[in-house]
């Protein structure tokens, strides 16, 4: 039992951050939160090169083959280094997708283009409800000829402008259960599809997709018709790992700086790193991140073996969005003043991590399945 | 990687498991529960039992007794015990606070006297470190140690020790020279207990238990009595006290059970004819609770596989690891006491009216006793802050 990163994973986690040193420092992060697009071609490129965009895609589908402990690992470095591109989007949420609810030959069609980077596909699962449960599907299906017509409103679909592919969730048959829901390959560009940025808190790339009458045809149904939430649950769970990794790097840097700027900043005489009341914030910070890191591991770990991680990723995502929210809130008030100024890098984590805690379900939302579980499993006391 | 136990040391698990399930009688486990005089229950018959076995200092060197077992295999022996409700009064202070200062610092004569009857369980040890004066100042302690000849003559007094009354030995934090700076004037004396001169004086915890004001009255023991060097002895202390943070690693699985308990407890209960688990706070505050004992858990595991992998007890997963139980613990022990409503207040004497057999009334109140044995909260806060993130004094 060694609960972290193996060497080749350390070595993966160590050639990550230095790359993202140089090609991601936070001016660039600026800049992309002012760009059209929203990062950089020149940067995916060469992450697509190492191997980051095919990360979890078996290698016979052009992928690195990787497990969801390498990819927990890369996760915490991008987080740290608040990298702006569709990896996330596209190479986990999408990827994932593909895999549990495609065909084999969609597979073949979709895969390779991911894992090269060149194909962006993207899951347009949400709607305003905001809700990860299946009642929040309600995008209606019906059947028009051999094929179907989508019309409703899709909500926080990241890097839609850039997809090639969106994978719409949508009702082919009416309800609010898990039954009845299947995903659709839509081209973004097809009639009828009308995309709109959203102003969020990190501007990282999330739109409306409203679809009115879009017209499918019956071979654009990822998987089976009817059948595809078993799927869609997979990829949300393995999803939240994913981004629980990244708040725990985005956590951890945010402690970072606050205990180097406390560091250096004196005030009445004394660097403030020096008082007790910042001190015991910044032990609770650390403490948080350590604790939650372990969990996000675990369930990641057990992902990776093919064990039962019901509750586990539940309490990983939980944990992870806690202490990032801890470790950004509490080092932006360690900033004061220079903490809430665009210049400042704290607020960079201070707002992603609002973005990273409602991203695959937010804390209570996984706490109430961590105790559905609970309760569930309780047995009557045997005497 | 891994989250798991190597093979061989879940046989050993069974081994202990098999014991637990045999020797703990439900008269042993209610002592446990209901016991006055000592938390953790105090029962010298079961600590020598688990002396015969070696297990009480599975990771002992050999020369001294102990088995060279791996980590993995003492945290595994306290998981089973903490799940079992196993007493430990009658060893924790011997096997796991003072033992490893003797092994450390003691001549190899002291060795030979004070190890082996550890070892076998059949020795109790008390600590006595706080003071009137001195409680997280620890080095300010005025427990006066003079030399007179061979002997050491002691004066003062030491507050709210534990077990003493029962003990064979009595581990003490002494000012031998009154002229050095305060770090550099401390020495680690043994005694016993039953020394003329020495007078214990019961004080009652809010929870029930026994704990001692025990006053020195020229107390005379012999030279021998003095472990380690003279004047360092807080430094000794400073490293006996990291390792027994280091110690209790399967202390969680108490918790673990605590929680089993409560869920059952808030599934089974109704309110107006819904239970408790669906009211939304008392969810809430579940999965938080479950949370933290996993965390607690994990935490343990990786002090462990440092431990095991040859370091020494690793500053930041240590140092964390007491954050998380000192800081953290507390709420949800509230939080559970909460979600038996009025039936929270009610003590182990009602028992008809008490849930879980007051299991959370006492939880309740010892949670203050626990965030507060072996340091502060305030004061761990303070080692991370310092040790761990390198904060300027």
């Amino acid at each position: 039992m060694d609960l972290g990163p193996s060497e080749a994973q350390q070595i993966i986690k160590n050639n990550a951050r230095q790359f993202l040193e140089d090609a991601c420092p936070t001016e660039h992060v600026r800049e992309m939160e002012e760009d059209a697009t929203g990062f950089d071609p020149a940067i995916w490129t060469q992450v697509c090169d190492f191997g980051w965009s095919g990360m979890l895609i078996p290698e016979e589908y052009g992928g690195f083959g990787g497990d969801m402990t390498d990819i927990a690992v890369l996760a915490e470095e991008i987080g740290r280094a608040l990298l702006p591109s569709p990896l996330f989007a596209s190479s986990v949420v999408g990827a994932l997708t593909v895999m549990e609810a495609g065909s084999d030959d969609q597979k073949q069609a979709l895969l390779p283009g991911i894992a090269s980077g060149e194909s962006i596909v993207t899951l347009a699962l949400n709607e305003p409800s905001g809700t990860y449960e299946p009642w929040g599907v309600q995008t209606e299906a019906t059947p028009d000829g051999a094929g179907w017509r989508l019309s409703g409103t899709k909500l926080y679909v990241s890097y839609a402008d850039s997809a090639n592919t969106l994978i719409v969730a949508a009702r082919t048959a009416a309800g609010t259960g898990p039954e009845g829901v299947t995903l659709f390959l839509v081209d973004p560009h097809a009639p009828g599809v009308t995309i709109t940025i959203l102003d969020t808190i990190y501007q990282d790339h999330q739109f409306e997709v409203v679809l009115d009458g879009v017209s499918v045809n019956a071979d654009q149904v990822l998987g089976e018709v009817g059948g595809a939430w078993p799927a869609i649950q997979q990829v949300l769970d393995r999803a939240a790992v994913v981004v629980a990794a990244e708040s725990i790097g985005g956590a951890e840097r945010s402690l970072e700086l606050a205990v180097d700027y406390s560091k250096e900043r004196v005030q009445f005489g004394r660097p403030i790193g020096s008082f007790q009341a910042l001190q015991h914030k910044m032990a609770r910070m650390v403490t948080e991140v350590t604790g939650a890191q372990l969990l996000v591991y675990e369930a990641a770990w057990r992902l990776t073996e093919g064990l039962d991680a019901s509750i586990e990723v539940p309490m990983a995502k939980a944990a992870a969005s806690g202490a990032y929210s801890t470790c950004s809130i509490e080092g932006t008030h360690i900033f004061g003043g220079a903490g809430f100024i665009k210049e400042a890098d704290i607020q960079l984590y201070f707002r992603r991590a609002k973005g990273a805690e409602v991203l695959m379900g937010d804390p209570r939302w996984h706490r109430k399945r961590v105790t559905r579980l609970l309760a569930e499993r309780s047995v009557p006391a045997s005497h | 990687m891994d989250f798991t136990f190597p093979a061989e040391v879940e046989e050993f698990r069974k081994e202990v498991r098999a014991f637990m399930e045999q020797e703990l009688t439900p008269e042993i486990r209610d002592e446990y529960e209901h016991c006055t005089d000592y938390p953790h229950g105090f029962n010298k018959a079961i600590t020598r039992k688990l002396g015969q076995r070696g297990w009480l200092t599975l990771t002992w060197p050999k020369e001294v007794g102990g088995k060279e077992a791996s980590v993995w295999e003492r945290v595994v022996f306290d998981e089973e015990m903490a799940a079992h409700h196993c007493p430990i009064a009658a060893h924790q202070v011997s096997a796991n606070f003072a033992g490893p200062a003797v092994v450390h610092f003691a001549t190899d004569e002291q060795k030979q006297k004070l190890l082996p009857p550890i070892t076998r369980g059949e020795s109790t040890w008390g600590i006595g470190l706080t003071e009137p004066n001195a409680g997280t100042d620890l080095a300010s302690v005025e427990l006066r140690a003079v030399r007179d000849g061979d002997d050491w003559v002691l004066n003062g007094s030491k507050m709210y020790t534990e077990h003493v009354q029962d003990s064979d030995h009595y581990f003490l934090i002494t000012r031998t020279d009154p002229e050095a700076p305060k770090h550099r004037g401390v020495s680690i004396i043994v005694v016993d207990p039953r020394t003329p001169g020495i007078t214990m004086v019961p004080l009652w915890t809010m929870d029930g238990y026994r704990v001692n004001q025990v006053f020195f009255e020229d107390v005379r023991v012999p030279g021998d009595a003095l472990i380690g060097e003279e004047n360092r002895g807080f430094y000794h202390l400073a490293m006996t006290l990291n390792t027994m943070r280091s110690s209790g690693l399967g202390g969680w699985t108490e918790a673990q059970g605590d929680l089993d308990d409560l869920v059952r407890y808030a599934k089974e209960t109704t309110d107006n004819g819904q239970p408790l688990i669906e009211d939304s706070w008392v969810a809430d505050g579940i999965a938080d609770f479950a949370i933290y004992v996993r965390i607690s858990r994990l935490l343990s595991y990786r002090v462990a596989s440092m431990l095991e992998s040859g370091g020494p007890a690793p500053d930041r997963e240590t140092a964390v690891r007491g954050v998380w139980g000192k800081v953290y613990g507390q709420k949800h022990v509230k939080f559970a006491n909460d979600v038996m409503g009025m039936a929270g207040q009610v003590g182990k004497y009602s028992p008809e009216h008490a849930p879980m057999l007051a299991r959370w009334q006492r939880r309740y109140m010892g949670a203050i006793a626990g965030a507060h044995n072996g340091g502060t909260p305030e004061n761990i806060l303070n080692t991370v802050a310092l040790r761990v993130l390198g904060l300027p004094r």
